[in-house]
């Protein structure tokens, strides 16, 4: 049962009204029948394993708690951290570690339980907390076991952390009219995003991912097209999916963490990771960037190794162990652990360019608020996200390579088309061609550009405070226009049928 | 003074919880009430032709009204490609999609020969190999097939297998009431069970079939009999052809044309093997299945003789000269049936 599928939509508004009625001693136990049945639409069998990250992470943080034995509070951490770290690797990456290590014989070809990589982490993070001293355990087991279990969160997150998310379930609340229209407008914004942006802009992608070789595919301008759009549907995919997420929990009653702060104008890629999948990226950061960083440092008494201070060594382990893991943590193939390289590539050279940056800007004379300055920041980062991208859609390596072999291909004669001879007139009769050949329809490539249109605004809106904000200070007419627009606009130019999320499948 | 009691009283009713629930339900009530009026204004008069499946209904209507004809031709989307659905010169195109499956192309057949008995000699089947792996088990069996054929109305064609198929629809029977079903189709056209997920998958096939794994889907083989048998009683020639494929599904069919064996449908198939015929990729749409729109628009009548004698000259007759981007399209392979 997915977000954008028909059984949600009759599931959530019963699971709504339902709850509201029950009194406040009942909605706990509720919530958590409603997520295990959410859980088994996919596969009732997979249930079990939800159980068991649920026990085992319960148990271990209960018995932290009580010794006082600092070795068995480790022993008792590593165990509770093992059991669903096992399970884990074994439904995810059993298969990818068979066809790396071995041949294609002896292939497992488990269906991926969904939300696994989530669940998990967020009881992870539950176990940690309490070993660090920082969350009390919680003694219920049914409200942990919702915590974990919490259907708006369980297909992809956000990861949530438990002293936001678990004192919510001990406190009292009312439904509330300007919390439950804010929750309903969230989520058609994520319809939006999902449905008419992401599900629209997949056609083109694929095509072009999906059939890398093929003869049209003569031009470096069709990967740069595809690598761009894809960069809008993986955004729009799982912002859209957070968006329904975070507006399903508020409806509720509940506030959940932000995932996404407008990532795409980010002006570096260290910031770029402070705002996209903010819930994963700094989980990481808690969990693994900090810990590593600082063993390194703990272990390294020399201020200096090979004339590199300690603290540059520090943060080059911690950041491409993190960022390797946190490619492998998206999917069971090599592309996903390239992307995480890349990106900890990145994030490495950008930290070891600071001074020399620092250096050619004041050697130019060039201020950090210059308005086209950060035009160019934000373009360069947006087109280093773009590149790495093209790791993380190829169906494989070689595609991937393919693809960036090809990115220039061409590039010098549409140069020369467009810019020196002015032949528009060719230009257009390829795009036409492509076009035809695309097969789309042209109302829906006419909703994509106005959804990109619409998501550029409202990013705009979101830069000066809250595109809600904004809206709800609009006369009746205009705030109702815009509501039905975006209602209309997913009816008839929405994708037409049940595509999954993206993140959902990690 | 007014105004300032007002607000304290708004206050108190907004502090007291059983009254929540009550505030804001005027707003959406009228909300929802001109969300309806708009969406009915707009399905009256912008997007009263939208519909997604709009070519079967063109299809079911044609079989329906359509005048005398000697010659019938049925097919899935490449068959529309060449004979766009609609009355030809000599012939009846009740062309549409393979999405309608076996079961509908059985249907239309029935549909027109039992409205003009006697009155047609041939019937010409033209399908893609992949249709006849159609188990109703595809993405738009819903809106091809569910839909418009689904019904009351038709359950006298449906074998128990189509029946236990399409039962594995989740809320099959409530989609199938009457009422439900007209408005989906009047107003929710962009709404669609994937059947594709359904598990109707014969051989444990999911996904697109490829080249190696082209098969008779169980429903294809028991309507084929159907069609034959109808053709045959009514004393009209059933003919079965295979459009030009894509040089990417060169393969000896071996899966097949056992399944052809066992189940007796070797002279059925005699052509469809026989005449087959193979193009360069690069007049195929990105799918390799469809012809590109520039190719078929002006080769449409090479492509069609080419696949009712199998003959490999593309293009022969003088003055019926290929497009540039197409002058080196040559067929690369011809496969004769044993």
């Amino acid at each position: 049962m997915n977000f954008n599928s028909f059984e949600f939509l009759v599931f959530f508004p019963v699971v709504i009204i339902l709850y509201f009625l029950l009194p406040f001693k009942a909605r706990w136990a509720f919530l958590l029948i409603a997520g295990y049945l959410f859980y088994m639409s996919w596969k009732p069998a997979y249930l079990l394993l939800l159980l068991a990250v649920t026990a085992a992470t319960y148990l271990c943080a209960i018995g932290i708690e009580k010794t006082p034995v600092k070795r068995k509070k480790q022993a008792l951490l590593i165990l509770g951290l093992a059991i669903p770290l096992a399970l884990l690797f074994f439904f995810k990456y059993a298969d990818f570690f068979i066809r790396t290590f071995s041949s294609r014989q002896g292939l497992l070809n488990l269906v991926l339980p969904i939300g696994i990589s989530f669940f998990t982490f967020k009881a992870i993070s539950y176990l940690v907390e309490v070993y660090r001293e920082a969350q009390k355990p919680t003694r219920h087991i049914g409200i942990y076991a919702l915590y974990v279990s919490f259907f708006p969160q369980l297909p992809a997150g956000p990861i949530e952390r438990p002293g936001h998310l678990i004192p919510q379930f001990y406190r009292e609340s009312h439904f509330d009219y300007e919390r439950f229209t804010g929750g309903l407008k969230l989520m058609l914004w994520g319809y939006f995003k999902k449905l008419v942006i992401a599900d629209n802009a997949a056609v083109i992608v694929d095509r072009v991912f999906n059939d890398v070789h093929h003869a049209d595919f003569n031009n470096g301008i069709f990967f740069i097209t595809a690598a761009g759009f894809y960069a809008f549907q993986v955004y729009c995919d799982f912002s859209g999916y957070t968006d329904m997420a975070v507006g399903a929990a508020k409806i509720l009653g509940f506030d959940t963490m932000k995932n996404f702060d407008r990532p795409y104008l980010s002006k570096t890629l260290t910031e770029f990771w402070t705002r996209w999948h903010i819930s994963l990226s700094s989980w990481l950061r808690d969990y693994l960037f900090l810990p590593i960083s600082y063993a390194i440092l703990r272990r390294t008494p020399k201020e200096k190794v090979l004339k590199v201070k300690t603290e540059t060594w520090a943060y080059i382990g911690g950041i491409i162990i993190t960022m390797f893991l946190g490619g492998l943590w998206h999917g069971a193939n090599w592309t996903f652990v390239l992307w995480g390289l890349l990106m900890g590539m990145y994030l490495f050279v950008g930290f070891s360019t600071r001074k020399l940056k620092k250096r050619i800007r004041k050697a130019l004379s060039i201020k950090k608020s210059w308005q086209w300055y950060r035009a160019l920041q934000v373009f360069t980062t947006f087109s280093l996200v773009c590149f790495a991208w093209i790791f993380f859609r190829a169906n494989s390596i070689a595609d991937a390579l393919y693809i960036i072999k090809n990115l220039p291909t061409g590039l010098g004669d549409l140069f020369q088309k467009v810019f020196l001879s002015f032949d528009f007139k060719t230009i257009g009769a390829n795009i036409r061609h492509i076009y035809l050949e695309f097969n789309i329809d042209y109302l829906h490539v006419i909703a994509l550009a106005l959804g990109i249109g619409a998501l550029g605004w409202v990013e705009f809106l979101q830069g000066k405070g809250s595109a809600g904000a904004w809206i709800k200070k609009k006369p009746l007419v205009l705030r109702w226009g815009i509501y039905y627009t975006l209602i209309f606009i997913i009816l008839y130019f929405g994708f037409r049928r049940t595509a999954p999320f993206i993140y959902a499948q990690f | 003074m007014k105004t300032a009691a007002k607000n304290a009283k708004d206050r108190e009713v907004g502090a007291n919880p059983r009254v929540r629930p009550f505030i804001g339900l005027k707003q959406s009530i009228l909300f929802i009430l001109v969300g309806i009026a708009i969406f009915l204004l707009l399905e009256t008069f912008v997007f009263k032709q939208t519909t997604l499946d709009q070519d079967i209904y063109e299809t079911i209507k044609l079989a329906e009204t359509a005048g005398p004809y000697p010659e019938v031709i049925i097919g899935d989307s490449v068959a529309r490609q060449l004979y766009p659905t609609g009355p030809g010169k000599k012939s009846l195109y009740l062309t549409s999609n393979q999405a309608i499956s076996m079961v509908a192309q059985y249907i239309l057949v029935d549909k027109y020969i039992s409205r003009r008995p006697g009155q047609v000699k041939d019937v010409i089947a033209i399908f893609h190999p992949f249709t006849l792996a159609n188990n109703l088990d595809q993405v738009y069996t819903f809106n091809y097939f569910f839909l418009p054929f689904f019904s009351k109305e038709y359950d006298r064609y449906f074998s128990p297998l189509v029946f236990s198929l399409m039962n594995k629809c989740k809320y099959c029977y409530l989609y199938r009431q009457g009422f439900i079903k007209k408005f989906i189709k009047k107003h929710l056209e962009h709404f669609q069970v994937d059947f594709s997920t359904s598990g109707n998958h014969p051989f444990g096939f999911t996904g697109f079939p490829t080249a190696e794994r082209i098969y008779l889907a169980p429903i294809a083989v028991e309507y084929l009999k159907k069609l034959e048998e109808l053709c045959r009683k009514n004393r009209i020639k059933l003919h079965l052809l295979c459009p030009p494929l894509s040089e990417k599904y060169i393969s000896d069919f071996s899966f097949i044309k056992t399944q052809i064996q066992e189940n007796g449908l070797t002279d059925l198939f005699k052509d469809f093997f026989a005449k087959m015929i193979f193009l360069k990729k690069e007049v195929f749409k990105h799918d390799d299945i469809h012809y590109k729109t520039s190719f078929h628009i002006r080769s449409r009548k090479a492509i069609i003789r080419n696949m009712r004698t199998g003959s490999i000259e593309f293009p022969e007759t003088p003055g019926e000269k290929l497009p540039p981007l197409y002058s080196k399209v040559a067929v690369r392979r011809v496969i004769r049936s044993n």
